[in-house]
């Protein structure tokens, strides 16, 4: 009897997981992004569906579309506006005996370096992206996931696939690993010399992520993640532009005089890797905590640390209310120049760029989340959230969403 | 939520209590065969001694039948005894209507389906997660106390224990922020398209 009444245990734990997935949410967000100093701004608006077909299919749709308005700042020639013919003449003659020299883009020519400066190119993009997820479950209810993904920008188009498992690893569904993979297509159009002409590059990238969940009690699990990225092809920011130095005359000096706008330039492969740990952890039944730590690291020497800490507090039945704090340290690539350096300029063959991003800086991110269960069907989200970074960058945003289940 | 969480709970017992009532059922259906295998003589009883044959039926399950086959055979060949034993029956029984009109006291289609019930359960784990476990067993010995129970999982099942908390929607914005201001990713899942904004 013994061992029947496990058995059926066993049947009801089973179908009663099942039915504490078998939910469908409609969900719809937007959220609004602005950098300081009236730089960037995002709308970012995402529907997304989860539909549970029994227990064994689930089914995630989404559907995102964005849109892009600011300037960003970044090296350009000073006083192009009413520029003789013979200047224009001048000029381009001289670029293209620059280009004769090196094998990285040129994109201009002044004739002192004096007349760069970095400027705010006004910039206007959409995005529309879809993605598709199908999460199958077998008879031990480990989880095979496969997804496609698309998005369309003016300049970028990007296709995707993923697929992942899940397979538990004791009878107590204590203890699980995950593996997954993804593989993207990319494609953008690239500025060719003097930006004359546009150029269809490819990127491939390849993810792949493997982890170990366990549940250490009735109120807390742990989760170790191990991923690898492959990033190859165009791997350049082709907005962004730096300033080479080349020895027209090849008398082993630069002269102010022999310096050109060129393209942000980057190596076409990137490997990195790292690790995430994560904790969550029901201190009460009023408060749960959620830490991690991320260490990153690749071959452009860029690494990165990353601790995120936050605390929900059910401060009434099915209100939430999410205070959140991540710390971030970056440090800078092998080929980063800082472009507020007195001197940021870059010789003439060579990977160059002086994309702060790629720099080494330190960001706070601080948020607030408020999330309001309304009856069995709606859930109300909000949040606002601070990002600063040590390079005088910072930026804002806020999320605005509602939840249908049925 | 909560409402979520007592449904699933109600469920549970539920599906439990119709369970373990379907179990109890199919033992005393098994002693019953077990018996009339063994003796006859109960199934060809007259109609007057039925109720005593049916009470001898419970009282011999009980300290016979199934504590002799429990300590003597595995459960594998306790299932092919079993499986055996009801075919033998299935074909006596029928012998028995056809002879007799008394009949046997239970039909066998009933309980053929409740012995599916019965039937070894698929492992919970898939072979190659019990494979793999082997090289984690020193989890268990250095960090669990305990072992976690399935009905001990309410809170670790609850939307705010999950990756993203309540409102998982908010980090996949914040994610997508980071990734365009910051050069690093990853340890988030592979799922998810490519951007520009890199």
């Amino acid at each position: 009897m013994n061992k029947k009444i496990k058995i059926s245990v066993l049947g009801c734990t089973a179908i009663s997981s099942g039915l504490a997935q078998a939910e469908q949410t409609l969900s719809l967000h937007q959220m609004q992004y602005q950098e300081d100093d009236d730089r960037i701004k995002v709308a970012d608006t995402s529907l997304a569906l989860k539909l549970d077909f029994g227990v064994d299919y689930s089914l995630d749709l989404s559907l995102g579309y964005d849109s892009v308005t600011g300037a960003s700042p970044t090296w350009q020639i000073a006083n192009t506006a009413g520029l003789s013919g013979t200047e224009a003449v001048f000029r381009q003659g001289e670029l293209e005996q620059g280009q004769a020299m090196t094998d990285e883009t040129l994109l201009g020519y002044a004739h002192d370096v004096s007349q760069y400066q970095i400027k705010r190119v006004p910039l206007e993009d959409t995005r529309k992206s879809v993605a598709a997820s199908l999460t199958v479950r077998d008879r031990y209810r480990n989880e095979w996931s496969f997804g496609l993904a698309h998005s369309k920008e003016s300049d970028y188009k990007s296709n995707s696939a993923s697929a992942s498992y899940l397979l538990f690893l004791d009878k107590g569904k204590n203890r699980s690993v995950n593996i997954g993979l993804a593989y993207l297509n990319d494609e953008t159009l690239v500025f060719g010399t003097g930006y004359q002409s546009r150029t269809e590059e490819k990127i491939q990238v390849i993810n792949f992520e493997t982890g170990l969940t366990q549940v250490l009690s009735p109120t807390s699990v742990f989760d170790m993640k191990l991923f690898f990225n492959h990033d190859n092809g165009y791997l350049s920011n082709h907005y962004l532009t730096i300033l080479r130095g080349i020895d027209l005359n090849e008398d082993n000096i630069v002269t102010d005089d022999e310096y050109f706008l060129a393209a942000d330039s980057r190596p076409e492969v990137r490997n990195g890797f790292g690790s995430k740990l994560s904790y969550s952890n029901q201190f009460y039944s009023w408060l749960t905590g959620q830490f991690s730590y991320r260490y990153y690291q690749d071959n452009w020497k860029i690494d990165s640390h990353t601790v995120n800490a936050s605390l929900s507090f059910e401060v009434i039945d099915g209100l939430f209310i999410i205070p959140e704090y991540i710390r971030y340290q970056q440090g800078k690539a092998k080929f980063y120049l800082n472009p507020n350096e007195e001197q940021p300029y870059f010789t003439a063959h060579g990977e160059g760029s002086n994309d702060t991003r790629l720099g080494d800086f330190s960001a706070d991110t601080y948020g607030l989340t408020v999330s309001y269960q309304i009856g069995n069907n709606w859930q109300l989200d909000f949040s606002v959230n601070r990002y600063e970074q040590t390079n005088q960058f910072a930026a804002s945003w806020a999320v605005l969403g509602v939840n249908y289940r049925f | 939520m909560k409402s979520h969480i007592n449904l699933t709970i109600s469920a549970i017992v539920w599906v439990f209590s119709w369970q373990v009532i379907a179990a109890e059922k199919l033992a005393v259906l098994t002693a019953d065969k077990q018996v009339s295998s063994e003796d006859t003589s109960y199934a060809l009883a007259p109609k007057k001694n039925q109720g005593e044959s049916n009470a001898r039926v419970v009282k011999k399950y009980k300290t016979k039948g199934r504590t002799s086959a429990t300590s003597q055979y595995s459960t594998s060949e306790r299932r092919t005894e079993q499986s055996q034993s009801l075919t033998s029956m299935t074909v006596a029984d029928k012998t028995n209507n056809e002879g007799s009109s008394v009949g046997p006291a239970k039909q066998i289609k009933p309980l053929m389906a409740l012995v599916a019930i019965d039937q070894k359960p698929p492992p919970s784990v898939s072979p190659a997660g019990q494979w793999i476990n082997k090289g984690f067993t020193w989890i268990d010995n250095w960090f669990i106390d305990k072992e976690v129970k399935s009905w001990q999982k309410a809170k670790l099942a609850q939307p705010v224990m999950q990756p993203g908390g309540v409102a998982p929607a908010m980090k996949k914005f914040s994610s997508k922020i980071y990734i365009s201001k910051a050069a690093t990713l990853g340890g988030d899942g592979v799922a998810g398209g490519g951007c520009g904004c890199k």
